[in-house]
């Protein structure tokens, strides 16, 4: 039976296709459309999934969407009759885009899959939102049974869930509902330093190390009520976004002492402080509810999904608390793993079908590698048809030399495999450095990756090896949670570093790995194990015999604002536009002096906009 | 490797050339792509590149496919919106023609230059699209500005808090999920009902919707009905009751003025008449007062006052015609007034009454529904309409509300009685009398099906009452075929009883017909022949 998910119109559009229970393929539409979190419809990322799958035209049994667009609007309407006369312009703006667009949905959909030669599917469900979050962080866990816990801006009408899961069940218990929720405070204090919502909250968590956590008294007397079961309660009065298009308003900008940073304007103290202040408050709500989930299911495993989910940081300190034995966070738990999680809903909430708990481990996500895969034929056509230079080298010969390049400080694009389903790239379509060097992470943010320079990049180690590198952390596969570096490995940093520019400060160097030890000693891990990437294992297992060391940094294969890499001519092009010295296409090695020149005819910046 | 020695290099600022790959000492094993031609330094660009072997039916899924359509289609489409606005006739033939202009220019334009046609349509699109922006607001702007705030003063005032804005000491903010097996059965849905939850004051809700309805109501019932001011009523001790003196009132559809002697004319009069003048009287119930639907001058009085001297009106001659009328009145009413005032020094007395009048007792004005103070609410006229005068009925007469039909017959002798006195009356002040009986429009359209008035209970009544006035020397009209085939129910009458704008016409033109064939002192002052046959031939209307 193939079931086909789908996310879309909101941000983050993503399909997933799944087959008898299994996942057979799943990816956002910006992958395809080169549009960073693409919202609509997602008409490539379905082509595809039904062509992976090999789904013919009479064969899709079921399409799910993953929320109730109808009950959103509704919920859009007694927000506007709650603040009437306000909100006029937003009303305007907004309920026409429903009445063209998202109250269609359902049509929209068979009207591309007639197009592109499918039938009408059998049947076309639609789960609350959150319902989808908590299924795709149920159902692919390794768990057989488990608390779950859901959070990001808004659904229907919830923002945080919690429920339990139990072999081929689900259920949500309680719910905190709109607009009271963490997830859009988040997006205020994201907004309110100068960053895009629904994309820069992960910046505003990389920020928060280099602040102190001064403005967290004022957040919590002003903004919200806090209780001890987690449960949160925002005082309109502070925010803009129940009437109007802006996430806060005056009286919040009066209380933090002026108007929102304007993007792309030099960051303060003062950003770098709310960063940290509201990390700060987004750890204690999280930290709450997993008590509380914990009390109120009585399971010893967690579950998570949903944009908060993201925070690796409050995810780490969940996990360190020991409220749960394990703690498993779905690697898309944007909305884009919403597709997914619809789709295993139906499969097993609606239909019943059970779980196949003998294959579930590690887990069911195949290491999120459910994207497209190229053939080293496919690759090579491409080269042969641009005229790229290139050789052809079998694994160990390949790894043996990127090990080489890596341990000579050059940084390595990797392609090989299918891609990740989700935000973080796992090695699939990552840029690889040395861990080691002090100044790589200014280098690839500045000269590689072209973003901001205080932003953090991530260690990926080999998971045998990980309890050397971090205090209590040794097992994170998707990159999802915070850990300390081995005070061990740790070096003292300069006093008066605040003060330094912030080039500087992120130069400051705080271990043997300072490329990965942020400011304040965390890293961002992702373990590798043979299972879910025995490549990317083997090119660590090399790198670890030539040097000693089993961690690299590990970025996603992109520019700032661009898609992380799809297909190999999405990396021959960033590779040719960036700092990577080696662009590594599955078994093509390609190395930057040999390459043909390379003529921008316009800057990455006008292609992909600023996030 | 020790910490931060190695300066890290900037590839883009001029990368070293590595070895050749197959220079390398492991190098054995290596492949070398092999392009057949390779390319000059700065060929490849972003734009140059030329994807691989793959997603084919992706791409395919991102070209936007229209649906053919033949070319002619849209020249069709718009031919025939302009060949019905051109129908229509007036104004829309104007836009018609501009519509078919425009059509076929664009259709030309096509067949020659299409790229110019290609920038019309863009600019069309633009237009349409600024067009339905505008549209939008003028639809939805004015709604969300009406209902929101009304919504959202409604719920605040029943206690409902739905986004939980004025919840912040409550001990938890989490709330109960929907159970699993209701969102199951609803995943098939793009809709599922939100529990309610509590905190809502159904009590208030409802007291709430009450006052609301009732605000709503007195908006409707006061600037759409005007039942705020209503037409005043007083009692009588001779007449019963009559309207109060000097009113002026506009209702939605018409203007109502009482004089000194509580006549609907639009000017105070006396009793003596002016010199020169034709003084008509007449008298009648509320089929001659006509309704606050009408203005004074649409009522058959008005238009008979103003047709005469407009007909008759040569050399100076003016005439009058005072209606003296009152809602629900009857003989014994109407008598009580001439007993008081008398005729008034009229020329000619016409009692306009419709037979069924009979049957009506002379009772006061707390016996019908009328108001005699102007109420505060227009709520509290619906309230006397509807509830008071309902239970009061039985004084305002009809057959059927008496007890028995011999006390009904009583009433009709006694109206019988009064409309003889009251033509006596008449006749001891005034020269002429007429008598004419309104045809109902029960019988009235009766007669237009052709089936003259079998069964009407106003003809059996006038059967009663014309061999009385014959007997007293008074011959009631009745011409119960007068608006056959002369228009529908609808517009000649407003109900059963009296007549829209168009009957009143007809009946205004029937009744001077029936001035001229019957009036000597009316052909006399009209200057017309004397002779009551051969004017009926030369002045019908």
């Amino acid at each position: 039976m193939n079931i086909l998910g789908i996310s879309a119109l909101y941000h983050d559009s993503a399909a997933a296709l799944i087959r008898d229970g299994e996942i057979i393929a799943a990816s956002q539409e910006e992958r395809f459309s080169r549009k960073k979190h693409d919202e609509r419809l997602p008409a490539g990322a379905m082509t595809w999934c039904l062509e992976e799958g090999s789904v013919g035209p009479d064969e899709l049994d079921a399409v799910v969407f993953f929320d109730k667009p109808l009950t959103k609007l509704t919920r859009l309407l007694e927000t506007y009759s709650q603040v009437a006369p306000r909100g006029l312009k937003s009303f305007m703006m907004g309920v026409p885009a429903w009445l063209k667009d998202k109250g269609w949905v359902g049509l929209q959909i068979e009207k591309h899959l007639k197009r592109t030669g499918y039938r009408q599917p059998k049947k076309f469900y639609f789960p609350e939102h959150h319902q989808s979050h908590a299924a795709s962080a149920f159902f692919p866990s390794p768990f057989e049974e488990a608390a779950i816990v859901t959070a990001d801006g808004v659904g229907e009408w919830a923002c945080t869930t919690i429920g339990k899961g139990e072999g081929n069940h689900m259920e949500l218990t309680v719910e905190g509902r709109f607009p009271h929720s963490i997830g859009l405070l988040y997006s205020a204090f994201t907004y309110y330093t100068g960053f895009k919502v629904n994309s820069g909250e992960y910046k505003l968590m990389g920020l928060a190390p280099y602040g102190d956590p001064v403005y967290v008294d004022r957040i919590r007397e002003k903004l919200l009520r806090v209780r001890e079961d987690g449960s949160v309660w925002l005082d309109m009065n502070y925010f803009g976004f129940l009437d109007g298009f802006r996430m806060t308003n005056d009286r919040f900008h009066a209380l933090f002492g002026g108007p929102p940073r304007r993007p792309e304007s030099d960051l303060t103290k003062k950003e770098m402080d709310l960063a940290k202040s509201i990390q700060v408050v987004t750890e204690d709500i999280m930290l709450k509810t997993a008590r509380y989930a914990r009390a109120i299911t009585g399971k010893r495993n967690l579950c998570m999904a949903g944009g908060v989910a993201l925070n690796c940081v409050a995810n780490g300190k969940i996990l360190r608390e020991g409220i749960f034995d394990d703690v498993w966070i779905q690697p898309a738990s944007g909305d884009a793993g919403g597709a997914l999680g619809a789709a295993l809903y139906v499969w097993h909430q609606v239909l019943g079908k059970p779980r196949e708990m003998k294959n579930a481990k590690p887990d069911f996500m195949k290491g999120a590698a459910l994207g497209p895969g190229f053939s080293n034929e496919q690759v090579k056509a491409f080269l042969e048809s641009n005229g790229i230079p290139a050789t052809f080298m079998p694994d160990d010969q390949r790894n043996a030399f990127l090990a080489e390049q890596l341990e000579n400080e050059k940084v390595v694009g990797l392609l090989q495999g299918r891609c990740e389903f989700g935000p973080r790239a796992l090695g699939f379509r990552s840029i690889l450095a040395d861990a080691r060097s002090a100044k790589m992470q200014s280098y690839l943010n500045l000269a590689t990756k072209f973003r901001e320079s205080f932003r953090p990049f991530a260690p990926i180690c080999l998971k045998e090896h990980a309890h050397e590198f971090f205090e209590e952390v040794h097992d994170s596969p998707y990159m999802l949670l915070v850990d300390q570096v081995k005070a061990s490995r740790c070096a003292k940093a300069n006093q008066n570093e605040a003060n330094l520019d912030m080039v500087e400060w992120v130069n400051q160097t705080r271990s043997d790995v300072p490329a990965v030890t942020h400011v304040d000693y965390s890293a961002r891990i992702q373990t590798v194990d043979r299972d879910r990437n025995p490549r990317l294992h083997d090119i660590l297992t090399a790198f670890h015999k030539r040097t000693g060391y089993p961690i690299l940094v590990n970025t996603s294969f992109n520019v700032r604002s661009e898609p992380i890499v799809c297909t190999p001519s999405d990396a021959y092009r960033c590779f040719m536009r960036t700092g990577i010295d080696v662009l590594v296409l599955e078994n093509w090695v390609l190395t930057k002096p040999q390459q043909p020149g390379w003529r921008e005819t316009k800057s990455w910046q006008e292609e992909f906009g600023l996030d | 490797m020790p910490l931060n020695e190695t300066p890290i290099r900037i590839p883009l600022a001029g990368p070293e050339p590595g070895p050749p790959p197959e220079e390398r000492a492991d190098g054995s094993s290596l492949t070398q792509t092999k392009p057949a031609d390779s390319p000059a330094p700065g060929q490849l660009s972003p734009e140059s590149l030329v994807d691989g072997p793959w997603f084919g039916r992706v791409k395919e899924a991102y070209a936007v496919r229209r649906p053919s359509r033949p070319p002619w289609l849209f020249p069709l489409i718009g031919l025939l919106i302009a060949g019905s606005l051109i129908a229509l006739g007036g104004h829309w033939r104007v836009a018609g023609f501009i519509g078919a202009s425009l059509v076929a220019v664009m259709t030309l334009l096509e067949a020659v230059r299409p790229k110019a046609a290609a920038v019309v349509h863009r600019g069309l699109a633009v237009f349409g699209q600024w067009l339905g922006k505008f549209t939008g607001w003028v639809i939805l702007a004015p709604a969300y500005m009406i209902v929101g705030p009304a919504a959202r003063l409604l719920t605040r005032v029943i206690g409902g808090d739905p986004l939980a804005l004025r919840a912040k000491e409550n001990p938890s903010f989490w709330t109960w999920a929907d159970g699993e097996k209701r969102r199951v059965r609803q995943s098939t849905r793009m809709f599922c009902a939100e529990r309610l939850t509590g905190g809502r004051n159904w009590l208030s809700a409802l007291l709430v919707l009450l006052l609301t309805g009732f605000v709503l109501g007195e908006l409707v019932l006061r600037f759409y009905f005007g039942y705020h001011n209503p037409l005043l009523y007083q009692n009588d001790a001779y007449c019963g009751y009559r309207l109060q003196p000097h009113q002026d009132l506009v209702t939605p559809r018409g203007r109502v003025q009482i004089n000194n002697y509580s006549m609907r004319y639009h000017r105070d009069v006396t009793p003596e008449k002016p010199l020169g003048v034709f003084r008509i009287l007449m008298i009648g119930d509320s089929t001659l007062f006509g309704g606050e639907y009408l203005t004074n001058g649409q009522t058959y009085a008005g238009l008979v006052e103003e047709r005469l001297n407009q007909r008759y009106g040569s050399g100076g001659r003016k005439y009058e015609v005072l209606p003296i009328s009152t809602n629900a009145w009857g003989p014994l009413h109407q008598l009580g007034w001439v007993e008081r005032h008398g005729t008034f020094n009229a020329d000619l007395t016409m009692v306009t009454t419709p037979a069924g009048d009979i049957d009506r007792p002379k009772y006061l004005v707390d016996s019908t529904r009328y108001m005699v103070t102007k109420p505060v609410l227009a709520w509290q006229t619906i309230g006397t309409w509807g509830c008071w005068y309902g239970h009061r009925r039985m004084g305002t007469g009809n057959s059927h509300n008496f007890g028995s039909y011999d006390e009904a017959e009583m009433q009709w002798r006694a109206g019988i009685k009064g409309f003889v006195d009251l033509g006596k009356l008449i006749r001891k002040t005034c020269p002429e009398v007429m008598f004419e009986s309104l045809p109902q429009m029960a019988c009235g359209q009766v007669a237009l099906e052709g089936r003259v008035e079998e069964g009407s209970q106003f003809k059996a009544l006038f059967d009663m009452l014309q061999p009385e006035m014959r007997t007293a020397g008074f011959e009631v009209a009745y011409p119960i075929e007068l608006f056959k085939g002369r228009g529908t129910q609808k517009e000649l009458f407003h109900d059963g009883s009296h007549l829209e704008v168009k009957g009143h016409d007809i009946y205004a033109d029937y009744l001077i017909s029936r001035v001229l064939a019957v009036s000597a002192g009316f052909r006399k002052y009209a200057g017309l022949p004397d002779s009551a046959r051969a004017l009926a031939a030369s002045s019908a209307p």
